[in-house]
C-alpha cells in the first residue's frame, strides 16, 4: 500500500476501528496495540481500497480474540475501566460511570464472540454481506443472528443489573 | 404474506432487504399489529444496544482524533535506503521498520538521559491471530501497563521486519534508529529527565519520567538476537524477501525519526532485557 493511501486509510478508519476493538476487548491498552498491529499488517498487503475496511476489521477481530481469551485479560475485562484521567468531573460521577461501564461490559462478555462481533460490526455500519463474510455465515442468516444477539444482549444487560428500557 | 421472522424484520429495519422484498415486509408490518409490535421491540433492542455501548467510548484512546499518521520508515529494505547487512539473520529479518505514531502531544517537554535495553530476545510472545501473517505479541504486566505519561519503546519482529515502536515522546523529540554491529540493542534518551526510571519486558522498554529529547535506538545488524530460541514466537513471521513497506518521511535510510506508539511491561530497574 502506498504511503499516501495508507495515511488516508489510517485517518478514515482509525476512529471506527479503535472504537470497535475497544468495545470488543474492553481493554483500552490492548485495543491500542491491536489497532496498531492491524494497521501494520495492512502495510504488508496490497488490497483494493474497498476491501481494506472489512479486511482490517477482521484482522483486528482476530487479534482481539487472542487478547480476550487470555485469562488475565478476561479478568480485566470485567473489572476494567476504573477511572481514567479527565473522564468525569466528580468522584460520584466517576463511580456512576464506572458502574455503567462495568454493566455493559458484563453484558457483552456474556455474549459469544460471534454475537459480539456481529453486533459491534453492525454498530459500525457494516453491511450484512460484510458481516457474513467476517464471521463465516450466509448473508441471509445475518438478520436472524443479529436479532438473536440483540435479545441476548438485552437479557444479559438486564440480568447484570442495568434496567433495560423497553420501547414504548 | 406470512409473518416475517425477526431476522427479516431486522433486515428490513437495517435496509438490508431487496427493494421488492422490503416493500412486501413493509406492507405486512403496516397491516399486522403483531409484527408492528415486534418491529418496535427490535428497534428498541437495537437502539438500546447502541446506547449501551456508547458509554464505553469515552475511554477509547484518541477515538475522535486519530492523531498523527504513523511515520513508517523502511530501513535496510533495499534500494537507496539499503543498509549493508552482515550475517544471515538480517537477510531473514529483511528489514527494520520504525513506526512512530503518537499520543505524543500530551507529553511533557524536558530533560536528560539514558535508558538501556540489553539483548533482544525475551521469553515469550503471544500467539498470532492470523496464521498467515503471524504477529508476535508481548505479554503485558498489568500492574504497570497503565502507568500514565510514560514513554515506551518496543522492538518486535513483524511480518519480515523489526518494528520499533515508541510511545509518549513529545512531538519535538527526535527518534533515531539505526543498525549497528553491537550484539545488543540499546536505547538511550538524551535531553532531559529527572531520574527517569525504566520498566522493561519482552520486547519493550518504558521510560517513565523521561521528557522530550533525543532518543537513540540502536539495533544489532544481527537480528538473530531477536529470534533466538526462547525468544519471539513470531519468528515465523520473517520472510526471505524484503518487505514492501513504503518509506514515509524524508531522509531515513539508516535513521528514523518520528513520534511513537506503544507501551510496556514489567519493572526491572533501569536496565532490562527486551
Amino acid at each position: 500500500m502506498r504511503s499516501e493511501d495508507f495515511q488516508a486509510v489510517y485517518r478514515e478508519l482509525y476512529p471506527s476501528l479503535s472504537r470497535y476493538v475497544h468495545r470488543f476487548t474492553g481493554d483500552t491498552d490492548a485495543a491500542a496495540d491491536i489497532v496498531q498491529d492491524a494497521f501494520l499488517r495492512l502495510l504488508e498487503h496490497d488490497l483494493p481500497r474497498e476491501e481494506v475496511r472489512p479486511w482490517i476489521f477482521v484482522v483486528a477481530t482476530n487479534l482481539a480474540r487472542d487478547v480476550v481469551r487470555k485469562k488475565e485479560r478476561r479478568r480485566r475485562l470485567l473489572v476494567a475501566n476504573q477511572e481514567r484521567p479527565g473522564m468525569a468531573s466528580s468522584p460520584h460521577e466517576d463511580l456512576e460511570r464506572a458502574e455503567r461501564v462495568a454493566t455493559v461490559r458484563k453484558a457483552l462478555v456474556r455474549l459469544s464472540e460471534r454475537d459480539r462481533q456481529m453486533l459491534l460490526m453492525r454498530e459500525e455500519g457494516f453491511r450484512y454481506s460484510e458481516i457474513a463474510e467476517a464471521v463465516g455465515v450466509r448473508p441471509t442468516s445475518v438478520g436472524a443472528l443479529v436479532a438473536r444477539a440483540l435479545k441476548r444482549f438485552s437479557a444479559a444487560y438486564g440480568a447484570v443489573g442495568e434496567s433495560y428500557v423497553a420501547p414504548e | 404474506m406470512s409473518h416475517p421472522n425477526d431476522g427479516h424484520l431486522l433486515a428490513w429495519l437495517d435496509g438490508e432487504l431487496e427493494p421488492g422484498e422490503g416493500t412486501g415486509v413493509r406492507a405486512h408490518i403496516e397491516s399486522c399489529a403483531e409484527c408492528h409490535a415486534r418491529v418496535d421491540i427490535l428497534r428498541g433492542e437495537s437502539e438500546g444496544f447502541s446506547r449501551a455501548v456508547l458509554v464505553l467510548d469515552d475511554q477509547v484512546f484518541g477515538a475522535a482524533d486519530p492523531g498523527p499518521v504513523p511515520v513508517v520508515a523502511a530501513l535496510s529494505t533495499g534500494g537507496k535506503h539499503r543498509v549493508r547487512r552482515t550475517g544471515w539473520s538480517l537477510a531473514r529479518a529483511a528489514g527494520l521498520v520504525l513506526v512512530a505514531a503518537g499520543a505524543a502531544a500530551a507529553l511533557v517537554p524536558g530533560s536528560p538521559i539514558r535508558a538501556w535495553i540489553e539483548g533482544i530476545g525475551g521469553d515469550e510472545a503471544p500467539a498470532s491471530a492470523v496464521p498467515t501473517v503471524p504477529v508476535p505479541r508481548t505479554e503485558a504486566a498489568e500492574d504497570v501497563a497503565r502507568v500514565p505519561a510514560a514513554t515506551a519503546i518496543s522492538v518486535e519482529p513483524l511480518a519480515g521486519s523489526l518494528v520499533v515502536s515508541l510511545q509518549g515522546f513529545g512531538q519535538s523529540s527526535n527518534v533515531h534508529v539505526r543498525l549497528t554491529d553491537a550484539r545488543r540493542a540499546s536505547v538511550r534518551v538524551e535531553g532531559a529527565a529527572e531520574s527517569p526510571r525504566f520498566v522493561t519486558g519482552p520486547g519493550m522498554l518504558e521510560v517513565i519520567g523521561s521528557r522530550e529529547g533525543e532518543i537513540w535506538v540502536e539495533l544489532p545488524r544481527s537480528a538473530g538476537d531477536a529470534v533466538r530460541p526462547g525468544g519471539w514466537r513470531g519468528r515465523g513471521a520473517y520472510r526471505e524477501r524484503p518487505p514492501r513497506h513504503p518509506v514515509a518521511g524524508a531522509g531515513l535510510p539508516a535513521w528514523g525519526r518520528g513520534v511513537p506508539d506503544r507501551r510496556l511491561t514489567r519493572p526491572d530497574g533501569d536496565r532490562g532485557v527486551i
